[in-house]
């Protein structure tokens, strides 16, 4: 098996650069962990396309829309393996990693597009880790995904339109939301305003925003919320929470926390890429330059984890970035390369800036970046914020010595769950800006495999 | 209840089996739901304090969910499909990562 290109995700960038690739006649293997295409946005749209066939009903336009994706994707004739694994991606030379039922591949392609997405960012608050706490992009999945409902009562709490957006979806399947607790303050929004009129370049972005608003009349809503701790000893009873200065608690079986979404730089970390943080969006980003290619040659990142711009926006990332790739292997002329990128270019910018009017309206503040001294951090190893204090009072300045001095971000999720909150402490306590410090660092295995399929990877040369 | 998702003709149901006890699981989903649905609780222990852990993220990214499937450890429940006859333990310490499992 040889490739020109390995995608890794079948979400709307990785399938949109796979037809795209495909279309210019390079071979193209994607590599996606879930059991079908889709990506978190479109997760089991084929299945849910299939139902609504069923039922005489219709998806509606953005799931359609993602629906077309896959099965345009489907028919593009890319090798596609679902439930694969990337465990490592080695630069130079180029090889991409992966388990695939049970056993270790590695390939050696000319090019790789990492479209691995983005993830909920994870906000340590006490009380997180307690069973029955979740993220409302969780709670969303698990009613796509198999119809259900958390059971008993549910409190939302954080920030961001997709908190929104799930309390409306959960009320509506008749699920019992007892409150929705929203960080977000009137202040927020009038910061924002000033990226009104960006926001109508991009008429739907706006749409979706003001529809949420409106949506979340008939729940019981707390805004501004400036503090919150999660109770419950075996599993979640209730949330404490501050506003104005002032405490109120409420009872409840289920939390759902979101605190918008960041890039998934797992992979491009793992590769060594330079990474930039991004103030407004409050993340680490691959450096990419206009053909979305990473420091690293021939490593090239579409869609959400180069910045937080949308499924629309992560369609058309996908298209461009495989032209400098194809352009490369001789594929396209330059002509054709630069009259693509054009086009695309305009779309993906007038998206791009409609984006800024919800980063600012919905940017989670300080007061819970910042964790507090008692929460576990790190699941994995269960390092508290006062471990991490401790660790830089003591010479810890960075975080490749944090992780030595803690273990914080050495266990089984490879820091996915900790390093933004470890870096804020970090980043506090030396009083350097998140920006000056390193990003934490990424080591393979990504992912958990035995030394048997270690050993027993095979190769497949190019 | 209302629910839109609730459709009628969601393919059959079917039964796993957790920690001895016969749970009904839905065609197509995951066993993390699954167990989630059954009031399963948690999904297993850390080996760090003993807390109990559950799924969190259903995205494949916290590994809060890790269980052994049909005598495999270290399989996040998120990420596995239900089949008939599964059979699902808690697992009752967080993985190294070269421990004895399979993931696929
Ligand atoms: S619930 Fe997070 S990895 Fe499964």
């Amino acid at each position: 098996m040889s490739s020109d290109v390995i995608v890794i995700g079948a979400g709307p960038a990785g399938m949109t650069a796979a037809i795209q690739a495909a279309e210019f006649g390079l071979s193209v293997l994607v590599l996606d962990e879930q059991p079908a295409p889709g990506g978190q946005r479109f997760r089991d749209i084929e299945m849910a396309e299939r139902q609504a066939k069923r039922n005489g009903g219709v998806l509606d336009k953005d799931d359609a829309h993602g629906a077309l994706i896959a099965r345009r994707f489907r028919e593009s004739g890319v090798t596609y393996l679902a439930q694969a694994s990337v465990w490592d991606v080695a630069a130079d030379p180029l090889e991409v990693s992966y388990l695939h039922q049970g056993s270790s591949f590695s390939v050696r392609p000319e090019a790789v597009v990492v479209a691995t997405g983005a993830l909920e960012r994870p906000v340590p608050i006490p009380g997180w880790m307690l069973p029955g706490v979740m993220t409302a992009g969780a709670a969303q999945l698990m009613l796509k995904t198999s119809g259900r409902i958390p059971e008993g009562r549910v409190a939302l709490l954080g920030c961001g339109p997709l908190l929104l957006l799930a309390a409306k979806q959960l009320l509506a399947a008749g699920a019992d939301v007892v409150a929705l607790l929203q960080t977000t303050a009137l202040v927020d929004l009038l910061r924002a305003a000033p990226y009104l009129p960006s926001a109508f370049l991009a008429p739907k972005v706006l749409l979706q925003g003001l529809r949420l608003l409106g949506r979340t009349t008939g729940i019981n809503g707390v805004a501004s919320l400036q503090g919150a701790r999660i109770l419950g000893k075996d599993s979640v009873t209730g949330v404490e929470y501050t506003v104005g200065g002032r405490t109120a608690a409420l009872n409840c079986d289920v939390v759902l926390l979101h605190f918008g979404v960041v890039p998934n730089t797992q992979i491009t970390q793992l590769v060594r890429a330079d990474h930039v943080w991004n103030d407004r969006q409050l993340c680490w980003q691959p450096v990419t330059d206009v053909w979305q290619e990473t420091s690293i040659p021939n490593v090239m990142v579409a869609g959400d984890g180069r910045g937080i711009f949308g499924a629309d926006a992560a369609g058309i990332s996908g298209r461009l970035s495989v032209l400098n790739i194809a352009y490369r292997r001789g594929a396209i002329p330059e002509a054709t390369k630069d009259r693509i990128a054009r086009d695309l270019r305009g779309k993906h910018e007038r998206l791009a800036r409609a984006r800024a009017f919800m980063d600012i309206a919905y940017r989670p503040p300080a007061s819970f970046l910042r964790p507090n001294a008692d929460v576990i951090l790190c699941r994995c190893e269960e390092v508290l914020g006062r471990d991490i204090q401790a660790a830089v009072a003591n010479g810890a300045s960075g975080m490749r010595r944090l992780k030595a001095h803690t273990r914080a971000g050495m266990g089984v999720c490879r820091g996915q769950m900790c390093s933004m909150a470890t870096s804020a402490i970090l980043s506090e306590q030396l009083g350097a800006e998140l920006g000056r410090l390193e990003p934490a660092s990424v080591r393979p295995p990504l992912r958990p495999l035995t030394a048997g399929q270690l050993a027993s990877t095979k190769h497949y040369g190019d | 209840m209302n629910n839109p998702h609730e459709t009628t003709n969601r393919l059959s149901s079917m039964s796993l089996n957790f920690e001895g006890c016969v749970i009904a699981a839905r065609e197509g989903e995951t066993v993390a739901t699954a167990l989630l649905a059954a009031k399963a609780g948690y999904t297993g222990t850390s080996q760090v304090s003993g807390r109990r852990r559950s799924p969190y993220c259903l995205t494949g990214i916290c590994f809060e969910c890790l269980v052994e499937v049909n005598g495999h450890a270290n399989q996040r429940a998120c990420m596995v499909r239900v089949r008939k006859n599964m059979t699902i333990r808690r697992q009752n310490r967080l993985p190294s990562l070269h421990l004895k499992g399979r993931e696929t």
